[in-house]
């Protein structure tokens, strides 16, 4: 472990103290490849010097010296700036990073390309820093620095927009055409035919038409190919050949809607326009266009309107121009030849440089590219469309179409879903390759589905059904009837049957005898009735009476303590449940149980002779209540004689008023006083 | 035979005196006439009611309703039991019986509940109306009747009963829940959000009145507000899967949408068929470029519910990305057959 911290010590401490190290033969004592190295470093500065177009050679040679000494910071520098001319520009970053490490004043410049490699890596905020340092180094003052300042300001206003449009792609797949077009040359300035059948694209193969070379860049000359898409699959890309390509560059620039006119750029003249027509399977020799199209500047990129009568292209002729290159379109006139050419204008031209034009089959959308805009870096492609007779403002197509290098001669197929154009990408076939951009369109919106509780009664349900309630029972009141059976005469309990009656049902409905011991006894009556109570034993008079218990009645006790009378002749006995109607002698049914009670004890002693006597109280005449106790009392013999008992046994008397028994002076002792009753006269 | 039930309640008593004690006191005791047998079975009927003996309840209620035959509460009772044993034809059966006897408001509440528990909203509409035109102060009517206007779309006459519910019955929490939701699909989110939160007011344990809240707050487009929401209701309710569903979408409509799978995860391992959730996890696995995960979440949804149109969509989409464009186009197509009109305009390009 200390040991790993130790080497991590030193190594931290060499990254330190890491410093410029110059090509000097002290530097490198005894190394035997100083030499190799040293030489070829001054090889690499010598193509260094001739300009950017030897950048690439010197580059091969910078490499092997820094494979020897990669701590030379001017070493560093040249090759970040290489790099950066290069087709993989941002190889330059690590190079420049470490020559502003190594040495922090190595060159101004080097702000400004590490802010151009930042730039093209499209890390913003690390680039504006760079370019803000870069103008920290410039004079203000100076005409040639202020341009410089302008221009890194162009940069930083790049980057903004990029940090914008970052924000927002446009949705697409971009694919690589695949190695039936592409190659390991560069390959670009794709053109379709309207349908996508055809691909015309400028390449520059090992078999270009006369096989020359650019000497300046050691690539080809440019030349035309073309693949032919079935089934969806482009064909090996073949070179046009003789008449369409030439000794000369020759780099297509448009295609007519119906693939069967072709506009070359032919690099002769500063670079003029040609046209080329299909006959039969032969494109006929390109052809100079006129002198309204070609002029002693540099025309280059041009398409096809729909219907082939007009011809957009652009040329950076200063007659007429807004700025730079500007599109113009021209179109033929009633003899067929091309007209004058027109400036579109603004806001398509821009002071800065419009390239790349191509008008949409559609015969109204421009697509083309542009500087003097607000573009994430060099050229964008923008969109204008033409309407109500003039163009619209343009639409930057957005990135990733637009990148931060240079964008330029894009096509779009007559469907508008496939774009064409040129790109490099480290996992392309080499060099610039021809890319498809495919147009997703705007973003399709993925559905979410939720769902929620709204009703609650339905997410958590509650029991509402509410039940009936009880209903209050009316129970009977109860009262407590007790008391003591004793001998009258010796005042003995006796065993004695007790019968409870319902008066109103004439309904025994409890029959039970007293305690032989004690004479006690106790029953428990329901409220609201009319009760009658007997009392019997054999050879004694049995005893009767009733009474009310009110249904409102608290719990109560009633005693009723009875001496049963033994029968001997003269007892007299009140037969208290004998009940008449009011002022009559008519028996009411209620009387019904104490008459058989008195029937069955004349039955039950055969011998028995009895008076039935009646009794009323003071009120009313002598003379009616006389008649009224005779009448009643008449009234039960009759009964009884009825009943089957023989009318010799039975005599009846009324009393009327006569030998009360209570006072007549209250209600209750009247009511004593009406009463019926028996008397033994024989046995 | 009355006698002898008499007689032998004596000689049990007078036994029991005999053997126990001295006590020399012949007691007997006459039992009732058996006047209210009905009400006595009635009573019993409840009684088993409230011990959940159903059966028993129903015996009850049956001997009360043979011993009186227009005893309309023994009726409703039993109307009552029937509903508590699911039984609803029968139960509006004794319902109707209790109303030809007597025009009682609850009768018709509770056969209205009948009625709804057999999906007929329409009759159980008329009883509540019964209801309230005999109880003008039936809180619960008010509150049901609303929910069937609510569930027929009748949004603001939902919005008038369930006001009538908390106007008879101001801590009526579920009415403002409900209310809260009428208002909702009326667009009132502000009067939705404030029903929201008063219900909670009278009753903090609702989890689905925050849940609800949250929603309302996710559709004004105040997603963290939404999500502190739904966290209080998955806060009440741990396996609240629908909370977790909804609070993985308004962190999607936030663009967290890491987090967003994260929730609608949890709600699938609480639910695994909850299609919704894999529908929107596929969602928020397509913001994070995850196109197949996407795609294989939709066809999940869609194994769970074969008629589910939007996740056929989506499940397009995802195609397209994968560049499956046949695919797209094939599921595209049968989203537009299960009703998904969107789809038809992502069909231009479709072969």
């Amino acid at each position: 472990m200390k040991k790993l911290l130790f080497l991590l010590t030193i190594v931290l401490a060499s990254a330190a103290v890491a410093q410029n190290v110059d090509f000097e033969k002290e530097n490198f004592p005894g190394n035997p490849g100083f030499k190799e190295a040293k030489g070829r470093l001054e090889t690499g500065d010598k193509q260094f010097e001739q300009g950017p177009m030897f950048y690439k050679l010197a580059l091969y040679h910078y490499f092997a010296a820094n494979q020897f000494n990669p701590n030379n910071a001017l070493l560093n520098f040249k090759m970040g700036k290489c790099c950066l001319y290069s087709i993989n520009k941002l190889r330059a970053i690590p190079f420049l990073e470490k020559a502003l490490k190594l040495n922090p004043e190595i060159d101004p410049q080097a702000h400004y390309l590490l802010g151009r490699a930042y730039h093209l890596d499209m890390q913003w905020d690390k680039a504006i820093a760079e370019f803000k340092t870069f103008q920290k180094s410039l004079n203000h003052g100076d005409a040639e620095e202020t341009a410089l300042i302008a221009d890194a300001d162009k940069h930083i206003e790049e980057c903004q927009t990029g940090k914008e449009l970052v924000k927002t792609p446009i949705r697409v797949f971009i694919d690589n055409a695949g190695p039936e077009v592409n190659s390991q040359y560069p390959d670009y300035g794709s053109l379709i035919s309207a349908d996508e059948s055809v691909l015309l694209f400028t390449s520059r193969r090992a078999n270009t038409t006369g096989g020359r070379m650019d000497p300046g860049i050691n690539e080809y000359f440019e030349d035309i190919y073309m693949s032919v898409q079935k089934d969806g699959k482009w064909s090996t890309a073949v070179n046009m050949g003789p008449p369409v390509n030439t000794d000369d560059h020759d780099a297509n620039a448009g295609l007519s809607a119906d693939g069967q006119k072709f506009l070359i750029y032919i690099g002769k003249n500063n670079g003029d326009l040609y046209e080329s027509e299909l006959k039969g399977a032969v494109w006929s020799k390109p052809e100079r266009m006129n002198k309204n199209i070609n002029t002693d500047f540099h025309e280059s990129s041009a398409c096809y309107s729909p219907d082939g009568k007009s011809v957009y292209f652009v040329s950076n002729k200063p007659e007429g121009s807004i700025g730079g290159g500007d599109i113009y379109v021209s179109s033929k006139d009633e003899k067929g030849k091309w007209g004058k050419a027109v400036n579109l204008g603004a806001p398509v031209n821009t002071k800065g440089n419009e390239e790349g034009v191509f008008i949409h089959p559609d015969g109204k959308t421009l697509y083309y590219s542009s500087n003097g805009r607000k573009t994430m870096g060099g050229y964008d492609i923008f969109k204008s469309v033409y309407e109500n007779g003039q163009w619209s403002e343009p639409v930057n197509l957005g990135y990733p179409v637009n990148t931060t290098d240079d964008d330029v001669y894009f096509v779009i197929s007559a469907s508008g879903k496939h774009g064409y154009y040129a790109s490099f990408n480290e996992k392309g076939f080499g060099e610039k390759d021809i890319y498809i951009v495919t147009f997703l369109g705007p973003e399709k919106p993925m559905v979410l589905n939720n769902e929620d509780n709204l009703l609650a009664s339905l997410t958590a349900p509650v029991k509402e059904t509410v039940i009936a309630p009880t209903i209050v029972i009316k129970e009977a009141q109860l009262t407590i009837l007790k008391g003591v059976i004793t001998d009258a005469l010796t005042q003995k309990p006796l065993e004695a049957t007790i019968e409870i009656i319902d008066n109103l049902k004439n309904e025994v409905i409890a029959s039970f005898t007293s305690n032989s011991s004690s004479g006690n006894y106790l029953v428990s009556l329901p409220a609201g009735k009319n009760y009658g109570i007997a009392v019997k034993k054999e050879n004694y008079l049995f005893h009767s009476e009733n009474f009310d218990i009110p249904m409102t009645a608290a719990f109560q006790e009633i005693v009723k303590d009875v001496a049963l009378k033994n029968v001997s002749v003269g007892s007299k006995i009140i037969l208290k449940n004998i009940f008449f109607d009011y002022g009559k002698s008519t028996l009411r049914p209620e009387s019904t149980s104490e008459l058989e009670r008195l029937t069955k004890l004349l039955n039950d002693v055969p011998t028995l002779k009895i008076e039935i006597s009646g009794f009323t109280d003071s009120k009313g005449s002598a003379e009616f209540n006389q008649k009224l106790s005779e009448n009643r009392s008449k009234a039960v013999v009759d009964y009884l004689v009825k009943a089957g008992i023989a009318a010799d046994r039975l005599t009846f008397v009324g009393y009327g008023k006569e030998q009360p028994i209570a006072t007549n002076e209250t209600d209750d002792g009247r009511q004593l006083n009406r009463r019926t009753e028996f008397k033994i006269l024989s046995k | 035979m009355k006698i002898k039930k008499i007689l032998f309640v004596f000689y049990c008593v007078f036994t029991i005196h005999t053997i126990q004690s001295q006590t020399d006191t012949v007691k007997a005791k006459i039992l009732d006439d058996g006047s209210q047998d009905a009400e006595k079975f009635y009573n019993s009927g409840i009684a088993n009611f409230a011990n959940k003996n159903f059966q028993d309840a129903l015996k009850d209620f049956d001997q009360a309703i043979t011993l009186k035959a227009d005893f309309e509460k023994a009726f409703y009772n039993r109307g009552t039991t029937k509903f508590e044993m699911k039984d609803y034809d029968a139960a509006i059966a004794d319902f109707d019986q209790s109303l030809l006897l007597v025009q009682n408001p609850d009768s018709y509440f509770s056969r209205g509940q009948a009625k709804y528990a057999l999906n007929n909203k329409t009759g159980a509409n008329a009883d509540y109306s019964k209801a309230i035109e005999l109880k003008s102060d039936h809180p619960q009517a008010y509150y049901y009747r609303g929910g069937i206007k609510f569930e027929t779309d009748d949004y603001k006459g939902a919005v008038d009963d369930f006001t009538q519910a908390v106007r008879i019955k101001p801590d009526y929490a579920y009415a403002y829940n409900d209310r809260g939701s009428a208002k909702r699909q009326l667009e009132d989110l502000d009067g939705a959000i404030a029903d929201y939160k008063k219900a909670i007011t009278l009753n903090s344990e609702m989890e689905f009145t925050y849940n609800n809240l949250g929603s309302a707050k996710r559709k004004k487009g105040d997603f963290k507000g939404a999500i502190t929401s739904y966290t209080e209701a998955i806060g009440i309710k741990k396996d609240y899967y629908i909370a977790y569903n909804n609070r993985g979408s308004a962190k999607y409509d936030a663009g967290d949408y890491d987090a967003a799978i994260q929730d609608f995860t949890k709600a699938i391992e609480l639910k695994p068929d909850y299609a919704f959730a894999f529908n929107n996890r596929a969602t928020a696995k397509f913001k994070v470029k995850d196109y197949k995960g996407s795609a294989d979440d939709c066809t999940k949804a869609i194994q769970l519910n074969p008629g589910y149109g939007y996740s056929y969509l989506n499940r397009g989409i995802a195609k397209e990305m994968l560049r499956d464009n046949t695919g797209a186009c094939s599921d595209w197509k049968k989203a537009l057959e299960l009703g998904v009109e969107s789809a038809a305009n992502y069909l231009g390009d479709c072969k």
